[in-house]
């Protein structure tokens, strides 16, 4: 029996470290912390891309004089975060600055047309 | 039965192209009768005050000590100064500049664009080698107020010649889109809603809309063009405003300026 709890301990103590290994190479390591710079690099570009999105659509919509004032702002706002660095805070406003702008663009797409319904006959 | 039916179509299509300003101003002005039974056409002038007794009487005695009353003064002092070349602002139009606001904007054939009263007299200023004033700063204002209370009791007589037609479909266009966050058009709030509150505002109707300008503003505390209207209609309904005097801005002013033919000028006036 004293065997058999011997056994166990020792199986769940090398299962313990076995698992902590992996943390313990990134503490000492240099291959993980260059992942994470990459993936630093990643969400930027990432932010970097869809911003570059949203600004295009926004200046589809400014060209039919459909922009909408928030897109401007989200966008102004997602650059400010991005260059300080906070790239979860640009991600968010770059996304609605896209959904926004891309909002406006159909609503001027729409509008090519639909006016033409609300003249008084 | 195929032949008749795409004649038809071609038919509709072709009407829809060929723009009829005045049969636009009919449909336009039955429209208001329609909807406000109760209100005289010519009353539109006053805007909201038309509508509601209890504020109409309150800026009738607003009216009583008229905010503009000042503005009308410098603009006569400053429109009267004459510029270092000697020349003057009555060099640069009609009747020496007194009482023709009723026929701004125009449709200036040479250039092919919209003049507004506004650019009227920044073209004046530019032609006698002076600076252009800023649209929405007080000298502006005051020159316009002077001019427009030489023009009050005349009624607009707007012309669309045919090589008009496309700013004034332009301005139209601008008039029934919708746009900005709250997809609204101007037709949204003055037509489709009009003489309804918005908060505690009455929505005016736009067969008035031109007769008063420039007003005094008891938001803007100074008196402006309404230009700076539209910017701010545009800004309420979360739409990037456009520039003062801008292309797209002027063809609305000159359609809804050509909607008003008939009506009497009584600007400068004074709004909330």
């Amino acid at each position: 029996m004293k065997h058999l709890k011997l056994i166990v301990s020792t199986g769940l103590l090398l299962l313990v470290l076995g698992c902590a290994e992996p943390g313990r190479n990134a503490e000492v390591g240099t291959s993980d912390s260059v992942d994470e710079s990459v993936d630093v690099q990643d969400a930027s570009n990432d932010v970097r891309s869809i911003l570059d999105q949203a600004e295009s659509a926004y200046a589809a919509a400014k060209a039919k004089n459909h922009a909408w004032v928030i897109t401007g702002r989200l966008l102004t706002s997602a650059s400010e975060a991005l260059e300080a660095g906070n790239e979860a805070a640009a991600m968010v406003e770059a996304k609605r600055a896209l959904f926004t702008a891309q909002a406006s663009v159909t609503q001027a797409n729409k509008e090519e047309t639909a006016w033409r319904g609300r003249v008084p006959k | 039965m195929k032949a008749g039916l795409f004649i038809l179509m071609f038919l509709g299509i072709a009407s829809q192209a060929v723009a009829d300003p005045e049969a636009d101003r009919v449909a336009f002005e039955k429209f208001y009768k329609e909807r406000l039974p109760g209100i005289e056409i010519a009353a539109h002038k006053d805007g909201a005050y038309a509508l509601d007794a209890a504020k109409r009487e309150q800026w009738l005695e607003i009216e009583d000590f008229p905010p503009y009353e000042i503005a009308v003064d410098e603009g006569e002092s400053l429109f009267s100064v004459a510029f270092a070349n000697g020349k003057s602002y009555t060099d640069c139009f009609a009747n020496g500049g007194m009482g023709i606001k009723q026929t701004y904007p125009y449709f200036d054939l040479d250039r092919g664009e919209v003049i507004t009263l506004e650019l009227a007299i920044n073209n004046c200023r530019d032609a006698n080698d002076e600076a252009q004033l800023d649209y929405m700063g007080e000298e502006m204002g005051n020159i316009s107020a002077y001019m427009a209370f030489t023009s009050r009791g005349n009624k607009f007589d707007i012309k669309v010649p045919e090589e008009a037609v496309e700013a004034y479909e332009q301005g139209k266009r601008f008039y029934y889109e919708r746009r900005g966050q709250l997809d609204f058009a101007c037709s949204s709030c003055h037509m489709d809603i009009v003489g309804g509150l918005l908060r505690a505002e009455i929505l005016s109707a736009s067969i008035g809309h031109a007769t008063h300008w420039p007003t005094y503003r008891f938001k803007w505390e100074q008196i402006g063009g309404i230009q700076r209207r539209f910017l701010q209609c545009n800004e309420q309904v979360g739409a990037e405003s456009l520039a003062q005097q801008s292309k797209a801005y002027r063809n609305l002013e000159y359609f809804l300026t050509y909607m008003n033919n008939g009506m009497e000028l009584n600007g400068p006036a004074s709004r909330r």
